[in-house]
């Protein structure tokens, strides 16, 4: 579903020369529900990024449902992004003045969907979040939770391929990021490919694979662990 | 998509009353001000009579005397020998000479109290020439004009004064003391610029009434308002000898529908002034000039520079406000960059967002069209208290309602072009972590 080939990103200015992602190889199959792990300032939201097209790289080949897409302008990466991609950020996104219904449909907008079917869409996402009594709301009359499943049935509305989520319950509470991990969970049932960029390793754990990420590279987890298990005895001595 | 960006400028507006509030201000004091200028502008600079206005002539002879004098041109005006002269020609089509006298009206109504009132004497071609509209009746015949018959055309206006708008053809009413028979009554008609007669005023409204130039010998009405200019040493007495000396005083206009007539009018005016001179007329060289509509109010300065310059100066100030306008957007895009960068996240394409916003500006500047209208509308009639002579020019026809919501629709997607596009080169990503 989405393949990385030597991906690089790095940001220059007049004095330094920043790598966010050196060489990044990395694949995630059709139907898999990845989790993305790693320290902050790894590299991780530029992965998820490039991958959701929304920032170009320096080097390399991202390859999306098996088209080559590293070299698109905008016009094109924004139809792939309407059509394959959904988002699901930590902040939910959800655009103020609109209410539910009128937030989800936004994307379907951008297809140039039929009102009827766009109606269609809309009801069928909200409900599947458990919203579709609240769907002339506001975002500001309801609580995160509700918002992150409002942003959860925008992505859903597009029957996008690739889920990309950063954080998702990253300001949510337990109960809440429970609710929403679960209803991500049962998207992915559906066959939907998701990559969720994570800190929270009990909800890295519940992902198929987890992909790690340092210093803007992959790496090898077991590696890591037992790097970290090979450590630890020293670490006690020391203190 | 159109709607739905209109609903979405629309809730954009209402989500920031005051930013949109000041942006509308800033677009309508400008439009309104340079509106004002422009109005009044147009219908000083305006065609008056656009389908004929390139084969109707005026035309200067120089009779002044010998003396040194700085000013190249001759008198814009003709003397009455001259006049009459010219009108024997058939060169023209139609020929027009008239002048404006007041006089007093008084009608058989005995409730109506005698009154003052401008009257053009005016060879009957004028009606045809001018295209001048009827309401009732027609022109007077040449026969009657041949004959010196004591009829006369009224105003649609007078007409309604004395009575009381019906059809008054066939009615007489006293002209200087004369009876005058109706035989015509014009609709409303008010040339603008008032071009066949610049000196008596170029934005004044039509005279009450029109009565034969044939009587000018009998009715020894003396011109009221404009020049009269006299080359000689010693005036003769009398009306008659005022009609026989060199004195430049009359409007003369003529059609000339080719170019061939054009030239042939142009030699025979030549050849009268060399003519003349045989009778010891015309001591300079020859200084004959033909002016068609335009050329004539543009060599009479209709417009004057100072107008030039104050639109100028509307459009000056109408520029400061676009570019409070392009600030206040500026800091407005600051405010929705997430907004932006979440659309563009979901598959809005950077000219999606550009078309969005272009078409809130569109609105904005709709609104500013319709509140600068409305200020334009105040600022006329400040125009109009001021200079009562600028009644004609202060009002706001249809065309320049129409040019205020373009200038100002354009104005605001000028204003928005700055802002729309830096907020649509905005690196999404950056903004939908922070937002």
């Amino acid at each position: 579903m989405l393949t990385l080939k030597k991906v690089s990103k790095s940001f220059r200015t007049d004095l330094v020369e920043t790598h966010a992602l050196r060489s990044l190889d990395l694949t995630v199959n059709e139907g898999e529900f990845v989790a993305v792990t790693g320290p902050s300032g790894s590299g991780k939201t530029t992965f998820l990024n490039i991958a959701g097209l929304l920032e170009t790289f320096t080097n390399g080949q991202l390859l999306l449902d098996g088209e080559d897409v590293s070299n698109l302008n905008d016009r094109q990466r924004s139809i792939i992004r309407n059509q394959k991609i959904g988002f699901i950020f930590q902040g939910f996104n959800l655009i103020p003045d609109l209410n539910l219904a009128e937030n989800v449909e936004v994307p379907l907008r951008y297809r140039g969907i039929k009102k009827a079917e766009r109606k269609e869409r809309i009801e069928s996402a909200l409900e599947s979040v458990g919203l579709i009594g609240r769907m002339k709301h506001l975002p500001s009359q309801l609580s995160g939770g509700q918002q992150q499943r409002v942003a959860i049935a925008r992505a859903l509305a597009g029957e996008p391929k690739l889920l990309l989520a950063d954080e998702p319950t990253g300001n949510l509470d337990s109960l809440m990021a429970r609710q929403v991990i679960e209803l991500m969970e049962s998207i992915n049932h559906t066959g939907t490919t998701i990559v969720m960029v994570t800190h929270d390793a009990e909800l890295a754990n519940r992902a198929h694979r987890n992909i790690h990420i340092m210093d803007g590279e992959a790496v090898d987890m077991e590696q890591v662990l037992s790097i970290t298990q090979h450590q630890q005895p020293t670490q006690t001595v020391n203190a | 998509m159109f709607l739905y960006n209109l609903h979405l400028a629309w809730l954009s507006i209402k989500r920031t009353p005051v930013l949109s509030s000041l942006m509308v201000a800033a677009i309508a004091v400008g439009i309104a001000v340079c509106m004002t200028i422009i109005t009044v502008y147009r219908l000083m600079a305006n065609d008056p009579i656009p389908h004929k206005s390139d084969i109707i002539f005026t035309q200067t002879l120089d009779l002044r005397d010998a003396s040194p004098d700085d000013n190249g041109n001759g008198p814009d005006l003709m003397s009455y020998q001259d006049a009459q002269n010219l009108l024997k020609s058939d060169i023209p089509s139609l020929t027009s000479i008239h002048y404006q006298t007041v006089a007093v009206i008084k009608s058989s109504d005995q409730n109506l109290r005698p009154f003052r009132s401008r009257i053009r004497l005016a060879t009957g071609d004028f009606f045809s020439l001018f295209d001048t509209p009827f309401l009732f009746g027609n022109r007077w015949s040449a026969d009657d004009e041949k004959t010196q018959q004591q009829v006369v055309v009224i105003t649609r206006a007078l007409n309604i004064k004395l009575f009381g708008g019906s059809n008054s053809v066939g009615q007489k009413i006293q002209i200087a003391g004369q009876f005058f028979n109706i035989v015509g009554v014009l609709d409303d008609w008010v040339p603008t610029p008032q071009f066949f007669e610049i000196d008596s005023g170029a934005f004044s409204e039509t005279e009450g009434a029109f009565i034969p130039f044939s009587l000018v010998p009998t009715m020894e009405l003396r011109k009221s308002g404009g020049s009269t200019a006299c080359y000689v040493s010693e005036t003769k007495e009398g009306w008659q000898g005022f009609l026989t000396d060199e004195c430049a005083w009359l409007h003369m206009w003529v059609q000339l529908d080719t170019p061939v007539q054009q030239k042939q009018w142009e030699a025979h005016l030549d050849n009268y002034v060399e003519q003349q001179r045989e009778f010891g007329r015309f001591p300079r060289e020859l200084n004959n000039h033909m002016y068609n509509v335009m050329q004539w109010l543009d060599f009479k300065q209709v417009v004057s520079n100072d107008y030039i310059m104050l639109l100028g100066l509307a459009f000056m100030f109408l520029g400061v406000c676009l570019f409070n306008t392009v600030g206040l957007m500026l800091s407005q895009s600051i405010r929705r960059r997430g907004e932006v960068s979440v659309r563009r996240a979901l598959g809005g394409s950077k000219l999606t967002l550009f078309y969005q916003h272009m078409v809130e500006a569109s609105v904005i500047g709709l609104a500013g069209g319709f509140f600068g209208l409305l200020l334009a509308q105040a600022g006329l009639a400040g125009v109009r208290a001021l200079y009562r002579n600028f009644e004609f020019l202060t009002q706001m026809n249809l065309q320049l309602v129409a040019i205020t919501f373009g200038l100002s629709i354009l104005s605001s997607l000028l204003a928005g072009l700055l802002p729309t596009w830096r907020v649509c080169q905005l690196a999404p990503a950056q903004y939908l972590k922070t937002q």
